[in-house]
């Protein structure tokens, strides 16, 4: 066989593999949050609301990631520490200058600009409409990943009778 | 539905190209530097067109043009996109797809103005630019065309205010960064759909004119003329 052809097949076999693997594993880049936040335990027992952590969700395009403060509002260091490891780390940082270094897992592509002030606020949105598992989750998402897809937006948007020109959302 | 639309007033622009730097800065334009600018390669999605050959010596008349993407009711560029990433918008504004588009460049061969720019280049900003750049619009990346938007986003932040404060967008809430920065208030921008705004009651004065009128682009940027 011809050099050219089995530079060919080798790319050809190695591009198929890589597309099966990519379909196969869940998407996004792995991620490891500082401390395994469980949201089923603060939306469900506690019974808080999103927007006590998320604070920015209906004045902002960002929904915004709690600072420590935010947290020791409702924990007290001097009575749970020790009880539980995940808190520990919330008072490590507490007792340290730095903030509790979240990492973003609902990533939208570069040129995508989603505002959570326009769809809490003027389209009165539950924060659930778009993260229905999020009250289920006993820890971090393990990965980013978009929430979201254009289908679905669209379809929200044209069930609403919402507009949807592209430069709503791309720019 | 409105209907955005300037007014370039050229007995009132004195070419400071203030409308030039708040544009640049606006919409996150890098600069191409000296070896791409000889090329013809630069970013001005506002640029200043030189007239000159008027006028004799000793008092040549050398004439500068603002000229922004004309956001054409009629526009060429929109006709030959073969890939839906460029279109006008029900208010009338042309915008165009950054991640749609995907650089075969008949639309700035299409566009009689020249208003649209092909990126050569992974776009670049020395410090302490970089760290100053406009978070409400996108860095567009190498092989893609860009062009004025009319800040599309500034709209969308006026829009999202009057919402939460639960009332109708009010008149010179949304203006482009070009006719805020203009200090010789040359540049007037707003709803030509309403007869009452002074951009409508201007683009119907008898300065008024629109550059290359005869090829039917009918374009919403509109310019005066010296005079009375």
């Amino acid at each position: 066989m011809r050099p050219f052809f089995t530079v060919l097949l080798i790319v050809i076999v190695l591009g198929a593999l890589v597309t099966l693997v990519k379909a196969l594993v869940p998407g996004g880049v792995p991620v490891d949050q500082p401390i395994a936040f469980n949201h089923a335990l603060h939306l469900g027992d506690a019974g808080m609301e999103c927007g006590q952590c998320h604070t920015d969700a209906a004045t902002s395009r960002f929904a915004g990631l709690p600072g420590k403060e935010v947290c020791l509002d409702c924990h007290d260091i001097d009575e749970e520490e020790g009880s539980h490891p995940e808190k520990d780390k919330l008072f490590a940082y507490a007792d340290s200058d730095d903030e509790i270094p979240w990492e973003r897992v609902a990533l939208t592509a570069p040129d995508v600009f989603f505002s959570h002030r326009r769809h809490v606020t003027a389209g009165g949105l539950d924060c659930l409409h778009c993260h229905p598992d999020q009250p289920l989750l006993t820890r971090p998402p393990a990965t980013t990943g978009l929430v979201m897809a254009m289908t679905d937006c669209i379809a929200c948007h044209e069930e609403r009778s919402h507009t949807v020109d592209c430069l709503t959302c791309h720019r | 539905m409105a209907k955005w639309g300037m007014v370039i007033d050229l007995d009132r622009c004195t070419a400071c190209q203030g409308c030039v730097t708040a544009c640049q800065a606006e919409n996150n334009l890098p600069p191409t530097g000296a070896v791409e600018a000889d090329r013809g390669r630069n970013y001005t999605w506002m640029e200043m067109i030189p007239f000159s050959g008027e006028g004799e010596h000793p008092k040549p008349i050398e004439r500068l043009l603002p000229r922004p993407c004309l956001h054409c009711d009629n526009p060429p560029c929109v006709k030959v996109c073969p890939v839906g990433a460029t279109f006008k918008n029900e208010e009338g504004i042309v915008g165009q797809i950054f991640s749609r588009c995907i650089g075969c460049r008949y639309c700035t061969t299409a566009c009689p103005y020249t208003a649209r720019y092909f990126n050569w280049s992974t776009p670049k900003w020395p410090a302490p630019m970089s760290d100053h750049l406009n978070p409400d619009v996108s860095i567009r990346p190498k092989g893609v065309v860009e062009k004025c938007t009319l800040c599309h986003h500034r709209l969308q932040n006026a829009r999202d205010q009057a919402r939460a404060e639960n009332r109708p967008l009010r008149s010179g809430e949304y203006v482009t960064a070009c006719a805020e920065a203009c200090p010789a208030g040359a540049m007037v921008f707003g709803d030509m759909s309403n007869p009452e705004s002074e951009v409508s009651k201007l683009a119907h004065s008898r300065r008024a004119f629109k550059l290359l009128e005869d090829l039917g682009t009918d374009p919403k940027v509109i310019y005066l003329r010296e005079g009375d």
